[in-house]
């Protein structure tokens, strides 16, 4: 996986007390179009405070094109937006 | 006592470069020719931090961008991000205060923090500085160095022994073998101007400082020279105070303008633009000033200030502007100015004071106008009210200050001799 952090487009669901949890996204791959994504399943969800910037790391798992395929999202706490972090 | 110095390796490069690499950079930037230098256009262009390639090809903080690219032609220049530098110091504060509660900030990258009674709950130094500075380097992407020692100035020295990435421990034994050796200058408190004074009678490296007469360190450079003369025999019995304890006792506000200030108007609404944030900020201490001073920088590099002593301790924005105006005119010989500077000093608590029978007649009005703006800023932003006589001019209504002056600057202070945070 290499780091990509592009911002994205995120249906995301918030339950009470729980972390958000992202259901779908999309993000404009390199021949410009755009690709949706359903997050098929969240292996795990990490808080990280590099740099100083508070976020969660969810890294998931999904089937693109017919291929399993496993990245990274990014939710950024500060500035309320979600990142394709790794893919 | 057993005291930690935290210090971040090439802060702001650093804190740069874990920010780039965390948004997709292919390269890091530490590992480059690379600077963070303000800009040159508006002629800040002078180097803030460099990288480990760059102090190899001869770079110092400070020098003008202009001379490093002569030294290193392929050199990368970043921009300074301080309200990054503030959450990264932010962070490493907030893992500091899990190991104690004593922490003194003593700049934008140093942290002191008290261990002595930690050592009863995390156990011995040394491995808690290692487990620091692990975490350091794997929840918030940057290293440290660690000094240990008896006391804040032995632990300040130990941490700038060998960069980057490392712990020293500097204990009383040690001193000889470890502080001893180095060349002067690297003793703390022990500037350009001190070293070239003691070179001169042949003091070379800090044992000989430690070795010399005390009295004769005392006659030659007064209570300075008690002073370093203790700190070569690692003596300093300095506690570790917490921030928001440290009594300031100054507080200054200038700024380099982008071109030469050759017109009296001009220098005299960015004297007010910084006055303006100064006695904010004054007020904000509830403090009441009775020395204000102006200090100028001629396009020549001629500095040269101004000060008065009031009779009675003043926090009004326009009265603080009005001796302001009144050094001006007294000190400025018309020269093209590239530097203008406010700063306060002698402070006293706000309260009852001894009125002048001289004086003025005060007009509680205008206290409060000052304390009406004061909580229309903090509420609404620092530009939503300004004074109408920025309104068709070039000049910024509040100067000075990064970050609108809530940033802890890089050289620190709160020790010792510095009293005043710029």
């Amino acid at each position: 996986m290499k780091i990509l952090a592009e911002p994205i487009d995120a249906v995301v669901t918030f339950k009470g007390q729980e972390k958000p949890i992202p259901k779908r996204f999309r993000y404009i791959d390199r021949s410009g179009r755009f690709q949706e994504i359903r997050v098929d399943r969240i292996l795990v969800c990490t808080e990280t405070k590099v740099a100083g910037i508070r976020a969660f790391v969810y890294r998931c798992q999904s089937t693109i094109r017919g291929e399993e395929k496993l990245y990274e999202l990014k939710f950024l706490v500060q500035d309320c937006r979600w990142e394709l972090y790794k893919m | 006592m057993v005291i930690m110095h935290i210090d971040a390796n090439s802060a702001y490069l650093a804190w740069t470069a874990v920010d780039l690499l965390e948004k997709g950079a292919r390269v890091d930037v530490r590992t480059i020719p690379a600077v963070v230098a303000g800009d040159p256009k508006s002629r800040h262009g002078i180097i803030l931090a460099k990288s480990g390639p760059c102090k190899k090809a001869g770079i110092v903080t400070g020098e003008s961008l202009f001379e490093a690219r002569r030294k290193c032609p392929d050199l990368v220049v970043l921009p300074p991000n301080y309200d990054l530098y503030l959450s990264c110091s932010n962070a490493m504060f907030q893992l500091l205060s899990e190991y104690s509660p004593i922490i003194q900030r003593y700049s934008i990258d140093e942290c002191f923090l008290d261990y002595t009674h930690s050592a009863a709950r995390f156990g011995d130094p040394l491995a808690t500085a290692k487990e620091i500075g692990q975490r350091m380097k794997r929840e918030l992407g940057f290293t440290v160095n660690i000094g240990i020692g008896p006391n804040p100035l032995l632990a300040k020295m130990a941490s700038e022994l060998e960069k980057p990435d490392r712990i020293h421990t500097l204990w009383p034994e040690e001193i000889k073998e470890k502080m001893w050796t180095l060349p002067i200058r690297e003793l703390f408190m022990v500037g350009r101007a001190t070293e070239t004074k003691l070179r001169r009678i042949n003091i070379n490296t800090i044992g000989d400082l430690a070795k010399a007469d005390p009295e004769h360190m005392k006659a030659l450079l007064k209570s300075h020279g008690q002073l370093i003369w203790e700190y070569a025999n690692g003596i300093d019995d300095s506690p570790v105070t917490p921030n928001e304890e440290i009594q300031q006792k100054g507080l200054g506000n200038g700024t380099t303008t982008a071109h030469d200030v050759k017109e009296k108007a001009e220098a005299k609404q960015i004297l007010l633009a910084l006055t303006e944030r100064v006695a904010m900020r004054l007020r904000k201490l509830g403090r009441k000033t009775s020395l204000v001073s102006v200090s100028l920088k001629t396009d020549k590099f001629l500095r040269y200030s101004h000060q008065v002593k009031l009779s009675r301790p003043i926090d009004g924005t326009t009265e603080i502007f009005g001796h302001v105006c009144r050094l001006f005119d007294q000190c400025w010989r018309g020269e093209p100015l590239r530097y203008l500077g406010v700063s306060l000093s002698e402070f006293e608590r706000e309260g009852p004071c001894q009125i002048s029978i001289f004086d003025e007649p005060r007009n509680a009005k205008v206290d409060e106008l000052d304390q009406t703006i004061d909580a229309i800023r903090k509420k609404y932003g620092d530009r939503s009210i300004l004074r109408a006589t920025f309104a068709n001019s070039k000049v910024e209504p509040l100067q000075g200050g990064v970050n609108d002056g809530d940033y802890i600057m890089m050289g620190g202070y709160g020790r010792e001799n510095s009293g005043g945070a710029d």
